[in-house]
């Protein structure tokens, strides 16, 4: 248990400071180390957990506390929560006023233009992880589109849809 | 620091902020906690418009002008976004202290759901109504990361360096499943690389603005 804990506080760690634009761009490597290599959930339930948390409030990075927790109980929600803030936190006290100071500088310049496609590729990556482990059915490929559809087009807040799709989930429309 | 708040504060109808602004009162300890617990319970959907609303409506800790300013730098580093912009809203006020109390009370209320939420799918995960609930939340997940995406699409520049950096990076970690850090040790710097030589190029060639 102690290494099944330490493990993922390494992990959670690293992941933290993986990701680059934000939680979401871990996903797939989440994906590959937590169901593929570890097995500590189900493909299933990875979606799930990803889905269930859109839900729920807070910074993405939740959903990794909930695998925490299937993985290892309370302790593992904690551990991964702690171990994923801690880093980037720490990074973010030390460099963002140095960062601040060479906004317009050339290197800084570069790194966040260099590291913006790396972002849009990981996202893709987090998408395709969605789409190949989601059993399709028409409901939900309508439920999808529809949702890519008004994500895009409008600014409504995210959470109009995802009570659209558990008011529609429940209801039985999409099964 | 006493540079008038922004147009907007003095645009609003609450009559709130119409004097000019001497100085903005440097918020408690407590109040750093109290305002990202907050944004930690409500911001649902996504944290960040609800960071907006409540450093720069509500708190008036921050105009339109700086946190447009925080967030790209937010973006930048690692991790997730609110999380360090409540790292650096918190520093910015009481050092390292404040920073911790930023972080804490935004992750106090998500921590206790999510453990919440773990408990309940332990006790109804198999049951007939999570199934539906589930069903009708995986599409709008799905749809909503590939809207993520498409919208940063757009937004890159549609060149050959940043088609290539995405779509090696698609292949890696999504098709062929490497493991990020190796991934992202190379290209990272790769990329910036690359736009640092584009972005030198583009400095030598047109005359300085200044």
């Amino acid at each position: 248990m102690t290494s099944r804990l330490t493990d993922l506080a390494l992990h959670s760690a690293l992941w933290s400071i993986l990701a680059v634009g934000g939680m979401n761009s871990t996903l797939a490597d989440i994906q590959r180390y937590a169901v593929d290599t570890r097995h500590w959930l189900t493909a299933q339930q990875f979606v799930t957990f990803f889905s269930a948390m859109q839900a729920a409030p807070g910074p993405n990075g939740m959903a990794v506390s909930l695998i925490g927790f299937q993985a290892a109980g309370l302790a593992g929600a904690l551990v991964v929560t702690i171990s994923m803030i801690v880093p980037s936190a720490v990074l973010a006290y030390f460099v963002s006023g140095w960062v601040e100071r060479r906004n317009d500088s050339i290197v800084v310049k570069a790194v966040r233009r260099g590291l913006a496609p790396a972002t849009v590729g990981l996202l893709a990556c987090a998408s395709y992880v969605f789409v190949r482990e989601i059993d399709v059915n028409i409901g939900r490929a309508v439920l999808t589109i529809v949702t890519v559809v008004v994500a895009y087009r409008t600014r409504f807040n995210p959470i109009w849809l995802v009570a659209v799709g558990a008011v529609l989930g429940l209801a039985g429309f999409v099964k | 620091m006493n540079a008038p708040i922004s147009d907007d504060a003095n645009r609003r109808s609450d009559g709130l902020r119409d004097d000019p602004p001497v100085a903005r009162p440097k918020p408690t300890l407590g109040e750093v906690f109290g305002a990202f617990f907050m944004i930690g319970l409500t911001g649902f959907g996504g944290v960040l418009p609800w960071a907006r609303r409540m450093l720069v409506e509500r708190r008036g800790w921050l105009t339109d002008r700086e946190f447009a300013e925080v967030l790209p730098l937010a973006q930048l580093l690692p991790g997730p976004n609110v999380s360090n912009i409540a790292t650096i809203i918190g520093r910015k006020y009481h050092g390292a202290l404040g920073a911790v109390t930023g972080v804490c009370g935004l992750y106090l209320a998500p921590t206790i759901i999510t453990v919440g939420v773990g408990y309940a799918y332990a006790s109804w995960g198999s049951a007939a109504v999570t199934t539906h609930l589930l069903a009708g939340l995986m599409p709008v997940a799905t749809g909503l990361v590939i809207a993520t995406v498409l919208k940063l699409l757009v937004s890159l520049p549609r060149d050959l360096r940043n088609l290539v950096l995405v779509v090696t990076m698609f292949v890696a970690v999504g098709l062929l499943k490497l493991p990020l850090l190796p991934v992202l040790a190379v290209l990272g710097p790769f990329g910036s690389w690359l736009m640092w030589r584009a972005l030198r190029a583009e400095a030598s060639t047109t005359p300085r603005a200044e």
